[in-house]
């Protein structure tokens, strides 16, 4: 008995999110009949799904201390890259697809080099790569939201095993690895000691740089294959798709009571972020508020959670 | 360009090394001034029936929005904060301004002075906010930014609305031939000169430099954070006014590119990130750079789409250059 109440009070935020948004979806199923029949669960799944697999790399850099900003327009650029080196043509995404990837890591190491090496703050950092990738994109396509996808994509975001969403699957296995690594690896451990102290984790024998060089280019990695698997739900891209994440992600991690300033925290929280805020945008939209609304809600939400998380930081 | 103030003992700790106001200037400060002229040069090489001051006026009108922002960015930056509502507040009250400024003169004064007011308090509650929970500025500045975003939204879905003509032509004027913004950057420069030798001033600094040192020295840390972020949201809220002259319009998403580009202006500049080091001065060229940069490419006969990538560039560059001197300075080099 007292092991469960230890177990409830260490656990208070990620509980806290699966009860709210698990509330959230009775209020909202209230309100508009049909919200939670299976084919509209199966919807709310697959926006959980690129969600919860952007934020897997905005939960391990905050875990370090730091903070990505760049996500928006690495999750765009994957997208229109897919659709240019595939041509629109399945066959060609066997390449496509892990060329991608590697780029997508590849700005994340961009923003890891800067912060890790030259010691750049994080949020300059990531702002102003976030700026670069954008004038890349832009200026590499001339602003024009061309770009058709090949139709094995759309067959890969869309479809389902036996009424199970691919990318609920495809999520889930992220989620429970990423769990996995931060509780049971080496490189785990290292990210929530940087997040706690980089002196001590220097004292330590840790390499303080290169863990953070890697969450950076994970985070990369995670933004590009969000990109890659929203550009295929949608079936077309445009430029700005990714604009949402820069804030969401945030927003998800905080709720679920992970510590910005590092250290504390873990993926579960995400998680439970992650359903609160795509439950509570159907709320909002139930509602038929404007995205003015929205925003101002997001807004007073986010401020709430870091309000809470404040002191009692979550243990791994 | 940035004088040393006298500050005891205590803040020049060790620790504090290298971030002191009172640190050389090397020849990194410089940089900012020598790239505005460079790129000024090449305009004027491309272009020379450009050398005139009506063109620099019509510049300078351009950028005095930026400007505005950016001198508030400095300043939160220099006590060692940062702040990402400006975003909201120019989104707001050029929204608010452009929709509801009434026609006479008494009815323009009022409304600006109640636009400015609303900015002000809009910085004061972040200020005090961040000073109570002493939550990061950059959450408490984010989750501002998007609250008032949306209330510009909802108070103008759609860019639209058009303000009174006296107040465009009195924000636009041109006084003896020169515009007025070109007055108002003069006169911008002396009130900080003035400004960074007050007790207000000094307090910034020393705040940015060491909280802690500031705190033990009497400097109230809590109060010092108010008035920037205050201070931030008064030019935000002028700069939002401004623009509304300027483009004779509202849009309730035209605050959402100065976040970036006041911070980029700041960096430039030779504003520290971590606080304590830095001025309005290399800001005001640094906004400069940014809005010629996108003339020169212009005059180049590159397309504008790419203006975005050199903005982006010239921030990372400008953050790692002024990482590399840092480091460089712990080794022992001056820069």
């Amino acid at each position: 008995m007292k092991k469960l109440k230890a177990f409830f009070e260490r656990n208070q935020p990620v509980l806290t999110g699966y009860a709210t948004s698990l509330l959230l979806l009775v209020i909202v199923s209230l309100v508009k009949p049909g919200y939670a029949s299976a084919n509209h669960l199966r919807i709310i799944a697959i926006d959980c799904a690129i969600l919860g697999i952007v934020s897997i790399g905005q939960t391990l850099v905050i875990l370090t201390g730091g903070l990505d900003l760049s996500i928006p327009w690495v999750f765009t650029s994957a997208g229109y890259f897919l659709s240019m080196l595939s041509r629109g043509n399945s066959e060609n995404l066997a390449f496509a697809i892990p060329i991608v990837l590697l780029i997508s890591a590849g700005m994340g190491l961009f923003n890891g080099a800067g912060v890790a090496y030259l010691g750049i703050s994080p949020v300059i950092m990531t702002l102003g790569a976030n700026t670069v990738f954008q004038g890349a994109l832009l200026g590499i396509t001339g602003g024009k939201p061309q770009a058709r996808l090949p139709d094995f994509m759309q067959v890969l975001s869309k479809g389902s095993v036996s009424g199970i969403p691919n990318l609920l699957v495809i999520w889930l296995t992220l989620s429970v690895a990423i769990m996995v690594v931060l509780t049971k690896t080496a490189f785990g451990r290292k990210i929530y000691a940087v997040g706690s102290s980089e002196t001590v984790s220097f004292f330590s024998g840790i390499d303080v740089k290169r863990t953070r060089l890697a969450v950076y280019a994970i985070s990369g990695l995670a933004a590009g294959s969000a990109g890659v698997l929203f550009a295929g739900r949608l079936g077309q891209l445009y430029l700005g798709m990714g604009d949402q994440y820069q804030l969401t992600t945030i927003a998800a991690v905080a709720i679920g009571g992970a510590s910005l300033i590092g250290g504390k925290g873990n993926y579960a929280g995400t998680i439970a972020g992650t359903l609160t805020i795509v439950v509570l945008s159907g709320l909002l939209s139930a509602f038929n508020l404007t995205t003015s609304v929205q925003q101002i809600i997001y807004g007073f939400v986010l401020f709430g959670a870091v309000f809470l998380a404040r002191e009692k930081g979550l243990e791994r | 360009m940035e004088k040393g103030h006298r500050l005891s003992r205590a803040t020049r700790t060790r620790s504090a090394r290298g971030r002191i106001i009172g640190a050389k200037v090397g020849i990194i400060s410089v940089v900012p001034y020598a790239v505005l002229l460079a790129i000024y040069g090449v305009i004027l090489f491309l272009q020379p029936k450009l050398f005139s001051l009506d063109w620099l006026g019509l510049k300078t009108n351009d950028a005095m929005a930026l400007i505005l922002v950016s001198i508030g960015q400095t300043v939160v930056m220099i006590q060692g904060g940062i702040d990402l509502s400006v975003g909201g507040i120019v989104c707001v009250t050029n929204s608010i301004a452009a929709l509801y400024m009434p026609g006479s003169l008494t009815g323009i004064l009022l409304m600006s002075l109640s636009v400015l007011i609303l900015g002000t308090a809009i910085g004061l509650l972040n200020g005090v906010v961040i000073a109570r929970t002493r939550l990061q500025p950059f959450i408490i500045t984010l989750a501002s930014w998007s609250i008032w975003g949306g209330v510009a939204l909802s108070i103008l879905p759609i860019d639209g609305g058009e303000p009174p003509k006296d107040f465009i032509n009195g924000l636009l004027a041109r006084p003896m031939g020169i515009s007025l913004s070109l007055f108002a950057i003069l006169a911008l420069i002396l009130v900080w000169l003035y400004v960074k030798k007050t007790r207000f001033g000094v307090s910034v600094y020393a705040v940015g430099s060491s909280e802690k040192a500031a705190n033990l020295n009497g400097i109230g840390v809590g109060r010092t954070k108010l008035q920037v972020y205050a201070l931030s949201g008064f030019l935000a809220a002028s700069a939002g006014l401004f623009r509304t002259a300027q483009v004779a319009s509202g849009s309730p998403l035209a605050g959402n590119s100065f976040i970036m580009t006041s911070i980029v202006a700041a960096v430039i500049g030779g504003t520290s990130l971590s606080g304590g080091k830095g001025g309005i001065v290399g800001t005001i060229a640094g906004a400069f750079i940014l809005k010629l940069i996108a003339d020169m490419l212009v005059f180049l006969g590159v397309s504008t789409y790419w203006s975005t990538l050199c903005q982006g560039s010239l921030l990372i560059f400008a953050v790692v250059m002024s990482s590399v001197a840092e480091m460089a300075k712990r080794k022992g080099f001056e820069l």
